[in-house]
């Protein structure tokens, strides 16, 4: 009781200000949020400065490693560096300004014997050679002369390695000098100058990718690390703190819900989180930049990915402050909410540190892992590596994460077991209730989106693996992807609607007494939807990008058209419209209904369906979202109106079993006109038929009053919140 | 004209024990527009628990409340917004002025900002906090804060008071001004409620009197009512009496 969950946002915003004001102006956060920053960097920054100056003392005697192809080549442009290295004033020999390393190099260059020279075997080419890091630099000779000791050249080297540049500048600083000159001498004797004695031409190399630099990962890691420390002191101090301070009181006592009380605490601690996050990047930008560091450590692509890992750090941010007050909202002072969060930073420490391991390559697994997937990403954007892919399903995880987080937190918030319970009462709020539910509450529904969508990462590519590793055919990985199906999307909603001690009837909606009216419904959507979203697919161009995921699946297209239809229709028609149904519709959706209204309800799952659906393979599908999101919300709709979930369930079977005829009996349609391979549209009559059996089929819903439900949990409905 | 009702209210608490404690036991009371009803009783007789769940801040085992026709557990946010609430443990908030303090609890009950400023200014004079008024209350001594307290439970001008021990820690001046604050409170026509165990400061404030004891109202009525069906004269010797005449096991 006594739970409003309503949400007003402006009311949300006007309560964060209030914090944020607050928050800033305690000198302790100020301490935390700017001056730590402000001091902290510059100060790592001169360390590792000083660290690289020793590091180039200690290879102060190696020198630049040039490739050429024969000993001859080597012997030339040798004797002309040498030239070049005389005619170069004595001061400039020594100091060469190309950035603040080259400094640091120029000033024990003193020592340095120059370049060696270096001859690749015959298997490799000089462009390997370069990529590989084994020479600095490489000379091609185009065409010399034996008479003037004279060359065209091709010069080639890593742009993104300070090395090689730096022995680039070495070398043509030296052989430029010697082609100046030689133009002086020529010009002097009113002579033109045909050939020049070292003529150059230069080719850039990429680095081939090796190991990750550990300063590049060191980077997300800090930046994880202070968002979190930015974090914790006002998720503790908005809510222990305030009970411990007693203003809590003052904030329950109002006529504001709590989930609003909430929200407003959580928009100020994700502002200062940001804040954070925000002031030691630039911070750290800015000392890199001052000290010549930035390429050094973060190489060119860096710049292009920072308002990548700006959008990651927001979503980051976003989820570890709700994880954040779901922890503190427990604790009754600071000094418990301290003990709690110890832990806590300590656990999130070790897959932080582990992520720093060199040769640690971001997969599947590591993406939907909490904290490691933002390091690792953060590590990968700043490589310049950006993966679509990866890089979706890890703010889609983290969100789903923040999410449970946030649902958690709204439960226990200013629960009067938590204000005010003897000793230990506030475990209840995690206890299974001892009366019957009618259906999941949304914080448990967020729990079990948090199991399912790593789930369904992980798991999901296991058949075509398995497939793969004991050469099985189409048919065992389609009864496996139906296995995977089964566990990700009924097996996991079912035990977790068992466990909150819900019927699977109501819970799932699997309620047998549905309007047969909505079953026609269902039906008539079924046979006309496939054909819109055909068309609808070919108006958006989407079509052409189905071409991608049609060579990707060529393979497995070949084998599908050998597949028995029954088969397919089973596996890919029958378990996934079942499962899913179960899951978006009969789980999710019913879940969200219980505490908001019906169009929040429908599109939120339907948003959900969509975005499990563009993750296809390993690949993304963003096309996809649309036309899944539109069926999401017609058998959304369908639930809503039939208040059970098998309308849905035909509706959804009818449309995939229809695609799947459609694919199957592609030629006989050819000889119709339906080109599919063609991409040509459907025939008009097609079109204007399946549209009118959708107009009635929608008519058909619309009149469809849902049958009221009995459950034996009816009557004890609680509006807990 | 009846405002507060508290029907049968009770409270279980679940303990690490096998029987759960009964904070509050069957408690009912009424209380009228401009009357000061004093719920007394030793520390530990449920009276904060009792004025909680008037309040809507915890949810009644069984029974119910109501104030000024509403039932605090079918409209909880339109009772609290009939209801202003003191409390000793209530606090202020360190880096905000009583000044911006107000405004912010005007905002939460949707009061107009320039009543808000209205009120603020009339609540300065009647409560002495004009000297203070634009002070961070992290800085300010116990009695400021309590009189902040007193200023910010009045701000959305609700018809019903309750007041939980507002006298404790205070100093002679810091009571005088709690009790001026009542008078005023009753001129006004507010129904009010203060807990307290301080039977003699009762005595001067009080209107009538309900007092508890182990979870249960054991007597309700005037000084009077109270002095003849006891035959004693005060409040501590009605209640010395009564602790003698209810052992513990005969109420929990």
């Amino acid at each position: 009781m006594i739970a409003p969950t309503e949400l007003s946002t402006s009311r949300t915003m006007r309560l964060a200000l209030k914090e944020l004001r607050e928050i800033l102006r305690d000198r302790r956060t100020i301490m935390t949020l700017i001056l730590m920053p402000l001091l902290l960097y510059p100060l790592l920054g001169v360390l590792v400065k000083r660290g690289l100056l020793s590091s180039l003392e200690s290879i102060g005697d190696t020198p630049f490693r040039l490739a050429v192809e024969t000993e001859e080549e080597a012997k030339l442009v040798g004797h002309q560096l040498v030239a070049g290295q005389l005619l170069l004033p004595q001061e400039s020999a020594t100091r060469e300004k190309t950035s603040p390393i080259s400094e640091l190099t120029a000033a024990v260059g003193k020592h340095r014997p120059m370049v060696t020279f270096f001859v690749p075997t015959s298997a490799s080419s000089l462009e390997a050679e370069v990529r590989r890091g084994h020479a600095d630099v490489a000379i091609r000779i185009v065409r010399s002369s034996d008479s003037d000791q004279s060359f065209r050249c091709t010069l080639l080297y890593r742009p993104d390695s300070q090395l090689s540049v730096d022995a680039r500048s070495y070398i043509l600083k030296r052989l430029r000098a010697l082609n100046d000159h030689h133009i002086k001498n020529t010009l002097k004797h009113h002579e033109i100058a045909v050939h020049l004695p070292a003529e150059i031409s230069e080719y850039t190399v990429a680095s081939e990718s090796g190991r990750p630099s550990p300063m590049v990962t060191f980077i997300p890691l800090v930046l994880v690390l202070m968002t979190m420390t930015g974090a914790v002191y006002p998720a503790i101090d908005l809510t222990a703190g305030e009970r411990e301070r007693g203003t809590m009181e003052i904030l329950i006592s109002a006529p504001v819900s709590r989930m609003t009380l909430l929200a407003g605490k959580f928009v100020a601690v994700l502002v200062v989180a940001l804040l954070t996050a925000s002031i030691n990047m630039i911070s750290m930008f800015a000392t890199l930049f001052t000290l010549g560091l930035d390429s050094a450590v973060l190489g060119d692509s860096a710049l292009r990915t920072i308002p990548l890992v700006m959008f990651m750090m927001l979503v980051f941010a976003g989820f570890f402050s709700a994880v954040l007050l779901s922890i503190t909202s427990i604790a009754r002072s600071f000094k418990e909410a301290q003990a709690y969060l110890i832990p806590l930073m300590l656990i999130s420490l070790t897959p932080g540190m582990f992520s720093l391991m060199p040769d640690l390559k971001m997969g599947t697994f590591l993406a939907v892992t909490p904290l490691v997937n933002i390091v690792l990403t953060g590590r990968d954007l700043l490589q310049g590596n950006f993966n679509l892919l990866l890089f979706t399903i890890v703010i889609l995880s983290t969100t789903f994460y923040g999410v449970f987080a946030l649902a958690v937190a709204a439960r226990i918030f200013g629960s009067d077991s938590v204000l005010y319970g003897s000793s230990g009462s506030w475990t209840q709020l995690l206890r299974r209730t001892d009366t019957l539910q009618q259906e999941v509450d949304p914080s448990t529904a967020a729990f079990t989106l948090a199991i399912v969508f790593p789930l369904f990462i992980v798991i999901g590519n296991i058949p075509g693996r398995i497939g793969q590793e004991y050469s099985l055919g189409l048919p065992s990985v389609l009864l496996l992807n139906i296995c995977v199906f089964l566990t990700v999307f009924v097996a996991v909603p079912a035990v977790v609607t068992r466990l909150s001690n819900v019927s699977l009837v109501s819970g799932l909606s699997l309620h047998l007494r549905f309007p047969l009216i909505s079953c026609l419904a269902a039906i008539l959507f079924g046979i006309s939807m496939w054909a819109i979203l055909f068309e609808l697919n070919l108006v958006m161009g989407i079509a052409s990008r189905t071409d991608a995921l049609r060579r990707m699946l060529e393979t497995l297209v070949d084998d599908l058209e050998k597949t028995p239809l029954s088969i397919k229709l089973t596996a890919l028609a029958l378990a996934p419209a079942i499962c899913e149904e179960l899951f978006f519709r009969g789980f999710l959706q019913n879940s969200l209904r219980r505490h908001y209204s019906a169009a929040i309800a429908v599109a939120a799952s339907a948003v959900l369906f969509g975005l499990f659906h563009i993750l296809v393979r390993d690949s993304l599908f963003i096309e996809r979202m649309i036309p899944s999101s539109i069926m999401g919300i017609i058998l959304g709709i369908t639930l809503e109106r039939s208040g059970s979930v098998f309308p849905g369930m035909l509706l959804h079977t009818i449309h995939n079993g229809l695609l799947l005829c459609v694919v199957h009996y592609k030629t006989q349609l050819e000889q119709l006109g339906v080109g599919l391979e063609q991409r040509s549209h459907l025939p008009p009559e097609w079109l204007t038929a399946t549209f009118f059996v959708a107009i009635a089929a929608a008519y058909l819903l619309w009149r469809t009053k849902p049958v009221e439900q009995c459950s034996p949990a009816s009557g004890i409905r609680e509006s807990v919140g | 004209m009846t405002v507060i009702r508290a029907t049968e209210l009770t409270k279980r608490f679940s303990s690490t024990e096998s029987e759960d404690v009964v904070a509050v036991d069957h408690v009912s009371f009424e209380v009228h527009s401009g009357e000061v009803f004093g719920l007394l009783g030793p520390n530990g007789a449920g009276k904060t628990t009792t004025l909680r769940m008037m309040l809507g801040l915890l949810q009644p085992t069984s029974g119910d409340a109501s104030i000024d026709g509403c039932s605090v557990a079918r409209s909880p946010n339109h009772v609290k917004r009939l209801v202003g609430f003191v409390s000793t443990s209530v606090g202020v908030y360190q880096w905000l002025t009583p000044r911006e303090m107000l405004s912010f609890v005007a905002d939460l009950y949707d009061v107009p900002p320039t009543v808000a400023r209205e009120r603020t200014v009339q609540l300065a004079k009647l409560l002495d906090i004009e000297s203070f008024i634009d002070r961070r209350c992290g800085v300010l001594s116990t009695g400021q804060k309590q009189r902040i307290n007193l200023a910010r439970a009045l701000i959305h001008d609700p018809p019903v008071m309750l007041l939980d021990e507002p006298t404790r820690g205070l100093d002679i001046v810091g009571s005088q001004m709690i009790f001026d604050y009542l008078q005023h409170l009753r001129n006004e026509g507010k129904a009010v409620v203060i807990c307290t165990h301080r039977l003699d400061e009762a005595e001067r404030f009080g209107d009538r009197f309900g007092l508890m004891h182990h979870g249960a109202m054991q007597l309700v009525g005037t000084l009077r009512e109270l002095q003849n069906s006891t035959g004693q004269r005060g409040l501590t010797d009605i209640f010395i009496q009564l602790m003698k005449a209810v052992p513990k096991e005969s109420s929990a």
